[in-house]
């Protein structure tokens, strides 16, 4: 391999991470807000140098979604592959894998024509599907036995049955849910796009415009469900939808809450069992202080405050409050004030700037009373800027070269959504 | 595979030298097979496998704990987790081989779901990023090895490493932002 070649393929350099590994600790010695000056003073004015010295430390506190978890449940279908054939017929290459499906397949025969495997999360498997009484293509969650059986069935779906009351262009509707040879399912339409978690990880920080269409397209969302006396419990960039407009995906997103009643079904059922089974339900990250503090009565304001963590993630490239581990996030959202926006974006409007801070009071109180006054705190300030805004190449200047770099040359994203696939624009 | 003698595994395990690695890593491989083959057999599944207790399942049952220290206890998880992540390339490259001749594909880690039609390319890449990583600093690469495919707490891993625990936590920082880096470069 070229020296040159392996200049182009790594970022550093054993060299140069013997450089920087001395000033990165000493930045995470630090508490946060004494580590500005001191990347001042060892940077000695160069600014870039500067820059990315405090991209790095802060990368050093965000999680990742793989690396963070464990190594078998992650590629658990490599794992099920080993040792094929050695139980005889059962073991197809697919191993556990292809036993599921093949139960889903025959527990929902003649209703749904289960299709193939999409995804597993901790929650839940996801298949697609072909619902063949309304000849639409679907997806389907199917719950994990161990989580079905600490929530118990009737619940679960007692509780995701009160979503099916929710019509909305901005509500992933339920279309179908059940029990059937002891799976617990519940089945959507299929949504051509991605997680907004998915494009956080390949964008970090999205333009302004779609920021704000997308907090206001979930405001509309919440404001409809807690008009009916709903709360979703668990907004997070993982249950937010984007949608592909248009044939050519060139018509902007549109944003779908998905999964309405599955966290409330986890709220007021089997909690204890859960805690038991060491089934982690919520990431604090999105958790309002109340929520943290497992308050069992949990208003608006607190899936408000949670929409106000996932734009201020969507403008900042992180949530208000992150560290090494939940207990650590924990006692930030009680005690810290989340970092003001615009010294770090100077493009985003100061009346953006000050409806996330309103909503993510600690006090609920202090917040706004509804999803609705939040959107029209976010949209005023909207309308002062020229409507293009969001277009402009400067709207960038906030994401990094490397997330630049990601951008052009990682085109592949796909379908990785939970729901995903096609919801065809007619 | 014929039993290895318990003080034989221990005996190796406490000689330095890197020769006892490479003899005790496909005893310790073909057991984590093993282990993970009846784990699936039993299961109903749908639950989920842990890293961690297959690992620890393989140790209680190559080691004599009678006769086990504590460090002897952390040397072998070690070399679990070696064996781990050989054990999942493998695989992983055996399946990229039957599905295409091989233009790599950029795959989204989605924190909810990791495709199952991407976890050998996902793997691969973490593998290959781990390697070079070693290149950059070699014990940020143990211990992200240590703790990601061998399910090690941060104390097994200092006692492995002969650091304290929370140099390992400073360094597993370290080592997941570096490996991020190399991911998306």
């Amino acid at each position: 391999m070229s020296s040159q070649r392996t200049q182009e393929r790594i970022p550093f350099s054993a060299e140069r991470w013997a450089h920087l590994q001395p000033l990165i600790d000493a930045a995470l010695d630090l508490p946060p807000e004494d580590r500005s000056a001191y990347f001042d003073s060892v940077s000695r004015g160069d600014v870039s140098f500067r820059a990315e010295l405090e991209r790095l430390v802060a990368e050093c506190t965000r999680k990742h979604a793989v690396l963070d978890g464990n190594a078998v449940e992650h590629f658990s279908s490599l794992f099920e592959e080993l040792l094929p054939g050695l139980l005889g017929e059962r073991w197809s290459p697919r191993g556990g894998a292809e036993l599921a499906l093949a139960s889903i397949r025959s527990a929902l025969a003649g209703r749904y024509r289960v299709d193939r495997a999409v995804g597993s999360g901790g929650m839940a498997r996801v298949y697609l599907a072909h619902d063949e009484r309304h000849d639409r293509p679907v997806a389907i969650k199917v719950l994990r036995a161990e989580l079905a059986a600490a929530l118990g069935a009737e619940r679960f779906l007692r509780e995701i049955r009160v979503t099916a009351s929710l019509q909305h262009p901005h509500i992933l509707p339920l279309y179908d849910s059940g029990e059937a040879e002891g799976l617990v399912y519940y089945v959507m339409p299929l949504v051509e796009g991605e997680t907004l978690r998915a494009r956080l990880e390949r964008e970090q920080q999205l333009p302004l415009g779609d920021a704000l269409e997308i907090a206001t397209s979930v405001a509309s969302a919440l404001e409809h469900a807690h008009r009916r006396g709903l709360i979703h419990r668990d907004i997070k960039p993982e249950n937010i939808l984007l949608a592909k407009e248009g044939r050519d995906g060139a018509g902007g997103v549109h944003a779908m809450v998905a999964d309405f009643g599955v966290a409330v079904a986890v709220a007021t059922g089997g909690s204890d069992r859960l805690t038991e089974s060491g089934i982690m339900i919520g990431t604090p990250a999105y958790m309002s202080p109340e929520q943290a503090k497992a308050e069992r009565t949990l208003g608006r304001e607190s899936d408000v405050y949670s929409l106000a963590t996932v734009l201020y993630e969507m403008l900042m490239g992180e949530p208000p409050f992150t560290g090494p581990s939940q207990q650590a996030v924990i006692v930030k959202l009680a005690t810290d004030t989340p970092s003001p926006l615009r010294p770090r974006r100077s493009s985003i409007p100061v009346n953006v700037e000050a409806a996330v801070l309103k909503a993510l009071q600690k006090a609920p109180r202090d917040r706004f009373a509804s999803a609705a006054e939040f959107a029209d705190a976010l949209t005023s300030s909207q309308s002062i800027d020229p409507p293009n805004a969001s277009r402009q190449p400067t709207e960038r200047l906030g994401v990094s070269w490397r997330t630049l770099v990601i951008a052009t040359t990682v085109a592949f994203v796909g379908g990785i959504a939970i729901a995903a696939a096609i919801m065809r624009s007619r | 595979m014929e039993q290895l003698d318990p003080s034989h595994v221990l005996e190796k395990l406490r000689s330095d030298r890197r020769e006892s690695v490479d003899e005790l890593l496909p005893v310790v491989y073909e057991e984590l097979r093993r282990i993970a083959h009846r784990h699936l057999a039993r299961r109903d599944d749908r639950s989920t496998l842990q890293t961690t207790a297959l690992v620890h399942e393989a140790y209680l049952k190559l080691v004599d704990q009678s006769r086990a220290e504590w460090r002897d206890r952390a040397h072998f998880l070690a070399l679990a987790a070696v064996a781990m992540r050989h054990v999942l390339a493998d695989r992983a490259k055996a399946r990229r081989t039957v599905k295409r001749g091989g233009e790599p594909q950029r795959i989204t880690l989605d924190e909810h779901t990791l495709r199952v039609d991407d976890q050998a390319e996902t793997l691969l890449q973490i593998d290959e990023a781990l390697d070079r990583l070693a290149g950059i600093d070699a014990r940020l690469a143990r211990v992200v090895e240590l703790r990601f495919f061998g399910g090690l707490t941060n104390e097994e891993i200092a006692e492995a490493l002969g650091i304290t625990a929370r140099t390992v936590d400073r360094d597993w920082v370290k080592a997941r932002m570096l490996l991020r880096e190399l991911l998306n470069a």
